[in-house]
C-alpha cells in the first residue's frame, strides 16, 4: 500500500514540474531560447491567490482563474520587457538567457517588496486530513494537483491539435520567417507562447502552494526542478515534458523515502547530470546541453 | 499594378540588389531570369516585405508598401512562394494548406472551397491531406507550397525556383500548372534558373546579373535571340 501512496505523491510532485516544464518547452520550441524565469510565475501566482482567496475573500474557484490569468499576463508583461528588447542581438541565445535570469531575479525581489520575507500559507479548498482510498491513504490536495493536471494537458491538446491559432503557434515554431509570408503575426504568436507557458507555471504553483508555503523563492526549485525535467524529456516535445515531469517527481518521492530523506532534492540533479552525460538528447528529444 | 523602382537591398553590409527596377501588369506571367545570387531571390524577399530596400521604392496598386511588414503585404493579396518550398514540416497537408489562409479572416465554407480548389490543381495532394509535410517527396512538397500560397487568395503569385530539384516530368507539370492558374486570373511574378521553360509561358521577363537588371523584353523576343540563348540557357546546360 505504500508505494501506491508513493506513487500517488509522485504523481501529484510531478504533475507540478510537468506543467512548468511544458513552459519551458513552449517557449524553447517556439523562440530557441530558455526562461530561466519560468520557475518564478509559479511563485508570482501564489501570491496573488493568497492575496485574492486569502485577504480579499474572493471565492476559490474565482480567486484561481484569475490568478493563472495574471500569472499569463504577468509572462506577457515579462516578455514585452525581456524577451523583446534583447531579441534580435546577433546569437540572442545568451544575452536572451542572461535577460530572463536579470527577470528572475527581478521578479523574486519584487515579489520580497510587496509581500515581505515572512512565508504565507495558502490554505487547500480540501481539509488537511488523508482520505481513504480502499486501504491507500492520500491527501485530497494532491488527487486535486493530478486531476486539474490531466485535465490541462487535455485541454492543451486539444487547443494544439484542433485549433488554428495552436496551428499558428505551431507554424511558428516550426518556421517564423514562412509564418510570415502566410500573414501570421509571429511577433504576437511568440508574445502568447509566453503567457501561456506562465499560465501554466502560474497554474502549478497554485496547486502546490497549499503543500509547502508561499515564498518569494519557491519558484526556484520548482523552476529548476521542471528544467531537469525538460531536459529528461528532450526539451522539445509536449510528451516529453510531461513524462519527464513525472519521472523526476516519482523518482524523488521514492528516492526520498527509501534512499535519504536529507537528499530528497539532490536525486532531481542527479538525473540531470546522468542525463546530460549519458543521454544529452533526452528521452524524445534534440541535444540541447551544447546550449545550458 | 506593381512596380519596383531603382530599389537597393542589403544583408547588413552585403548588398544583394544594387538597382532593381521591374513592372507586372495585372494578368501577366512576368519572369526574373538569372544565373545563382544574381539577386532573384533578394528581389522577391524585398517584395514581400522580408527586407526593406534601403533606396528606391515599391508600389502596389498605387500605394507604397515598402516600408510594410510581410505580414501586412500577404493581406494585400502579394503571396511569396519561397525558394526551397519550406512546407512546416511538423503539420499535415492540410493543416499547411489552413495555414496558407492566415492572410484573412475565413469562414469554415471558405476554407474547404479553397482547398477544393487547390485539389482540383493538384489532385495528387488529395490522398496526401493527412501526411506530415516533412514526409513528402520534393514534387509533392513544391505542389503543396504553390498550393499553400493559392489558398491565401492572391492577386499576385510570386514563385521562387519551383522547379529545382525536381525530375523534368514533374516539372514540365509544374509550369503548366503555373500557366493554368494564370489563366484562372491570377498574376505571376516568376523566378526561375531554367529559361526556356519560363520564357515559354511567360509573357514578359528581365534579366538580373548581379543585382542589376541587365536587359527586359517580351518572352517571344528573349527566346529569339542567340545571345540570350547562350548566357542563360547554356550555362545550366538546359533547354
Ligand atoms: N542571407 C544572406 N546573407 C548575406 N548575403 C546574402 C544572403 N542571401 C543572399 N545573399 C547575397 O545576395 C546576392 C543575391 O542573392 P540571391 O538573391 O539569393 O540570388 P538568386 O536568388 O538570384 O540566386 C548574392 O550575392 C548572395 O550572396
Ligand atoms: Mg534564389
Amino acid at each position: 500500500m505504500q508505494v501506491i501512496q508513493l506513487l500517488v505523491t509522485g504523481l501529484a510532485v510531478g504533475s507540478i514540474y510537468a506543467l512548468v516544464a511544458l513552459g519551458f518547452v513552449l517557449v524553447y520550441t517556439a523562440v530557441n531560447v530558455v526562461n530561466f524565469a519560468q520557475g518564478d510565475f509559479s511563485m508570482v501566482a501564489a501570491f496573488f491567490m493568497v492575496s485574492l482567496v486569502v485577504s480579499a475573500h474572493l471565492p476559490y474557484a474565482l480567486g484561481f482563474v484569475v490568478s493563472v490569468i495574471l500569472a499569463g499576463v504577468a509572462g506577457y508583461l515579462f516578455q514585452l520587457g525581456v524577451y523583446q528588447p534583447v531579441k534580435n542581438r546577433p546569437r540572442n541565445f545568451l544575452p536572451v538567457m542572461i535577460a530572463t535570469v536579470g527577470g528572475s531575479i527581478f521578479l523574486q525581489h519584487l515579489f520580497l517588496i510587496l509581500y515581505g520575507p515572512v512565508p504565507l500559507q495558502l490554505p487547500s479548498v480540501f481539509s488537511q486530513q488523508t482520505v481513504d482510498l480502499g486501504g491507500v491513504h492520500v491527501y485530497p490536495q494532491y488527487l486535486l494537483i493530478i486531476v486539474v493536471t490531466a485535465v490541462m494537458v487535455a485541454l492543451l491538446n486539444w487547443f494544439f491539435e484542433r485549433t488554428k491559432l495552436g496551428k499558428q503557434m505551431q507554424a511558428t515554431a516550426q518556421d517564423p520567417t514562412t509564418a510570415r509570408l502566410m500573414g501570421i503575426n509571429t511577433a504576437r504568436m511568440n508574445a502568447l507562447t509566453f503567457a501561456l507557458s506562465t499560465a501554466l507555471g502560474g497554474l502549478a504553483g497554485i496547486l502546490v502552494a497549499p503543500v509547502y508555503m508561499v515564498t518569494t523563492t519557491m519558484g526556484s526549485l520548482i523552476g529548476l526542478k521542471a528544467f531537469a525535467a525538460s531536459i529528461v524529456g528532450g526539451f522539445s516535445s509536449v510528451k516529453g515534458a510531461i513524462i519527464g515531469g513525472l519521472a523526476i517527481g516519482i523518482i524523488e518521492t521514492f528516492g526520498g523515502t527509501y534512499i535519504s530523506g536529507a537528499y530528497r532534492d539532490a536525486f532531481a540533479f542527479i538525473v540531470l547530470v546522468l542525463f546530460l552525460i549519458f543521454r544529452p538528447y533526452g528521452l524524445f528529444g534534440e541535444k540541447v546541453s551544447q546550449k545550458v | 499594378m506593381l512596380k519596383v523602382h531603382h530599389i537597393e537591398s542589403r544583408y547588413g553590409e552585403v548588398v544583394g540588389l544594387h538597382d532593381i527596377s521591374l513592372e507586372v501588369n495585372e494578368g501577366e506571367i512576368v519572369a526574373l531570369l538569372g544565373v545563382n545570387g544574381a539577386g532573384k531571390s533578394t528581389t522577391l524577399k524585398t517584395i514581400s516585405g522580408l527586407l526593406h530596400p534601403t533606396k528606391g521604392t515599391i508600389e502596389y496598386l498605387g500605394e507604397r508598401i515598402d516600408r510594410l511588414p510581410p505580414e501586412t503585404i500577404v493581406r494585400k493579396g502579394i503571396v511569396h512562394v519561397p525558394e526551397g518550398r519550406r512546407i512546416f514540416p511538423g503539420l499535415t497537408v492540410k493543416e499547411n494548406l489552413i495555414m496558407g489562409t492566415s492572410n484573412r479572416k475565413v469562414s469554415k465554407a471558405e476554407v474547404e472551397q479553397g482547398i477544393e480548389r487547390v485539389l482540383t490543381i493538384f489532385p495528387d495532394l488529395k490522398r496526401l491531406m493527412n501526411q506530415l509535410g516533412w514526409s513528402l517527396s520534393g514534387g509533392q512538397q513544391q505542389m503543396l507550397a504553390i498550393g499553400r500560397g493559392l489558398m491565401a487568395n492572391p492577386k499576385i503569385l510570386m514563385l521562387d525556383e519551383p522547379s529545382l530539384g525536381l525530375a523534368p516530368v514533374i516539372v514540365k507539370q509544374v509550369f503548366q500548372t503555373i500557366r493554368e492558374i494564370n489563366e484562372q486570373g491570377v498574376t505571376v511574378l516568376l523566378v526561375e534558373q531554367n529559361a526556356s521553360m519560363s520564357l515559354r509561358i511567360a509573357h514578359r521577363a528581365y534579366l538580373l546579373e548581379t543585382g542589376r537588371v541587365v536587359r527586359t523584353d517580351t518572352a517571344a523576343n528573349l527566346l529569339a535571340d542567340d545571345a540570350v540563348r547562350t548566357t542563360l540557357l547554356t550555362a545550366h546546360g538546359r533547354g
